[in-house]
């Protein structure tokens, strides 16, 4: 992370290495509804970290270790996150628990005794902010899939310097050199009667830190977290929208 | 064939399917030997390439380890290279992942025929220091999702992820002989030197090999008698040709098809070289912002789309939660009026919201009031109660959200299945 404390031609905020300043978000997009085989899919691309999210479901868990564990009373949800290289690592099986606990949170499993729902997370291209690209992907896959939720969520993450200074969306050197990164998922609302637009709703549905903070840094993080979160949130309404208008 | 495919097509298809080829026509409107949109995307850190053959998405990174080479004499100066091919399950429900499935056994036959075994990768390049270090490449090939001609998308993957993969530069000190692999920071990664491109072109073929068609649908696939595939490289050279199914094909057949392939061959190569040019470009400015300093180029970081947050500053935030304390009841009543924390919208976002999404320049979305309505804001008492619970790292707190309406509308693609 390379802050310049240089005058640029309006503004005086130190910038990061690609140019940003502490609080600005990387460019990102959301498509749904690319794949033609799946029942739900969404390709989340946030700076340089792209996730594929495919979603299948629900259906009849008929072989393999699937048919194993189907519960007559509730569906069960299956997460799979691929890395580029197709090997999985450690990391990848750790995130694979988190985002399959975040997404039992939000679905109504109780719709679909005895059922399967499948979410396979391919990784793309990773830059940093990999587990909050990983949830946003997710959430926005199950709405595409039409699974029924009780609430969708958006995630993001936040880095907190070895000076002190937040960073919102921190790339992956800018995780590296950091001295704590926090991962928090909000849920959002649509105020569809008024038309007001999305917010983002007080309670943490997934929270994920690493590294040593004080308990003052970690709050700052997480309202950080949160403020960043209804920005993207913002992004995940308007796709959402664009595929009803379409 | 995955059984998802051999379904995907009822028999009244394949008789239309059939029909509209003697007319010469194709159910997606195009002529025979037409190819579909080709669309090549290369990574930022040039690990790997995702391309699209119409609807077919594949994507190929590349690894380089050192590694020691092969045991036998003839090959202690040369490095290797591995492919394997992996139909992932965003394809379909059914793929399986545990066991190597027909499709991926056969294109990773296809891949190590036409690429190793005909010498496309300059093996002897990638030795570093003889019969100690040798760079192991390996080709990770994932398909992301299958809609026909599998063979080719996985083809120009790999050869797009091949023309444009660098690998770190790694020195042997003379004296001590240690290998020193420098980052890329230190010293520019070195691209892979490449003897050709070869680049696969499949035909499916209808009514006892007369009828032809290229850059077959999955429903062509599926209604096809068979399919042949041809391995061209650039200078017209056949480097692979495999004919599975039960049609045959006469030999005037063979050599049309092999021309046509030839044709395509180019024209798929000069779109990766297209591709790779405009990327390096585009890695060139991006190199010369980072090494020039940001200041200059501050102005262009505003354009990029950067979207802002107005943040409260850091220390607003943290004593938030220790204000909640002091503030009390009244605090905890205000934060039972208004449970929903609403982000003040700033004036025209709920207008520009479609234009977010597209990189609208960030100066419209200033959240610029938001700040202070934050740095007032009601304190959240369930920060408060998280922070005060604090004591490991990792907290997974699920499902509390508002129960909300969540109406998938008439657009359910299965609804029917419940």
């Amino acid at each position: 992370m390379d802050q310049r404390a240089g005058p640029g031609p309006g503004s005086s905020a130190p910038r990061r290495a690609d140019g940003r300043t502490a609080t600005q978000l990387r460019r990102y997009t959301c498509d749904l509804g690319l794949q033609e085989q799946a029942d739900g899919s969404a390709l989340w691309q946030q700076g340089g970290t792209h996730i594929l999210a495919v979603v299948h479901g629900p259906t009849q868990p008929t072989f393999g270790p699937s048919a194993r564990r189907a519960d007559p009373e509730r569906a069960v949800v299956q997460v799979n996150v691929r890395a580029k290289e197709g090997i999985q690592g450690h990391q990848q099986k750790a995130w694979q628990q988190f985002v399959r606990k975040a997404v039992e949170g939000i679905v109504i499993a109780k719709l679909h005794p005895k059922c399967l729902i499948k979410v396979v997370l391919q990784i793309l291209s990773e830059d940093g902010a990999v587990l909050a690209c990983l949830l946003s992907a997710a959430s926005a896959a199950l709405v595409d899939a039409g699974i029924p939720l009780t609430t969708s969520f958006v995630a993001s993450s936040c880095a907190l310097s070895s000076e002190g200074n937040i960073l919102l969306d921190a790339s992956a050197r800018e995780e590296q050199e950091a001295q704590a990164v926090v991962c928090a998922a909000f849920a959002y609302h649509l105020h569809a009667p008024h038309d007001e637009g999305p917010s983002v709703g007080q309670h943490a549905m997934a929270c994920d830190t690493s590294g040593r903070l004080s308990v003052a840094s970690l709050n700052a993080l997480l309202q950080a977290t949160r403020l960043s979160c209804a920005q993207i949130a913002l992004l995940a309404h308007a796709s959402l929208a664009d595929v009803y208008k379409s | 064939m995955l059984p998802e495919i051999e379904s995907a097509t009822s028999r009244n298809d394949r008789v239309f399917i059939v029909k509209a080829l003697a007319e010469e026509q194709r159910i997606d409107g195009r002529k025979p030997f037409d190819a579909r949109l080709r669309k090549i995307q290369i990574a930022e850190d040039n690990s790997g390439v995702t391309v699209q053959l119409g609807d077919t998405k594949v994507m190929a990174v590349i690894t380089a380890d050192l590694e020691e080479p092969r045991a036998d004499g003839g090959r202690q100066r040369e490095g290797s290279i591995r492919f394997k091919v992996d139909v992932g399950p965003t394809v379909s429900f059914a793929a399986d992942t545990t066991r190597l499935s027909e499709d991926e056994q056969l294109i990773t036959r296809l891949l190590q025929k036409a690429i190793r075994n005909t010498g496309v990768v300059d093996l002897e390049a990638l030795c570093v220091s003889a019969g100690r270090k040798v760079w192991a490449l390996a080709v990770y090939v994932t398909v992301l999702d299958h809609a026909g001609a599998l063979v080719d998308a996985c083809f120009l993957a790999t050869m797009a992820a091949l023309m444009a993969h660098r690998r770190p530069d790694a020195t042997v000190d003379a004296s001590t002989s240690d290998i020193t692999v420098h980052s890329p920071d230190v010293r520019e990664p070195v691209p892979l030197s490449l003897h050709h491109t070869p680049l696969a072109v499949t035909f499916a073929l209808f009514k006892e090999g007369d009828d032809l068609v290229m850059d077959p649908l999955l429903k062509e696939e599926a209604a096809a008698g068979g399919q042949v595939t041809v391995v061209v490289n650039t200078a017209g050279q056949v480097c692979a040709v495999q004919q599975l199914g039960g049609l045959g094909l006469s030999l005037e057949q063979v050599m049309r098809v092999v021309r046509i392939a030839a044709g395509q061959v180019e024209d798929a190569a000069a779109q990766i070289r297209a591709a790779l040019d405009t990327h390096s470009t585009a890695q060139l400015a991006a190199r010369v912002r980072r090494q020039q300093g940001h200041a200059a180029h501050a102005a262009k970081a505003k354009a990029a789309a950067f979207l802002d947050v107005a943040l409260p500053p850091l220390s607003t935030l943290a004593s938030v939660a220790f204000e909640a304390d002091a503030a009390g009841p009244s605090a905890a009543a205000q934060h039972q009026e208004d449970t929903e924390m609403r982000m003040a919208p700033p004036p025209g976002v709920p207008a520009e919201q479609p234009t977010v999404v597209n990189a609208s320049p960030a100066g419209s979305t200033q959240l610029q009031d938001v700040s202070d309505s934050a740095a007032r804001a009601t304190p959240d008492a369930s920060f408060d109660a998280i922070a005060a619970r604090i004591a490991g790292t990792q907290l997974t707190s699920a499902g509390e959200g508002k129960a909300v309406k969540q109406k998938s509308r008439a657009r359910n693609r299965k609804s029917d299945a419940w």
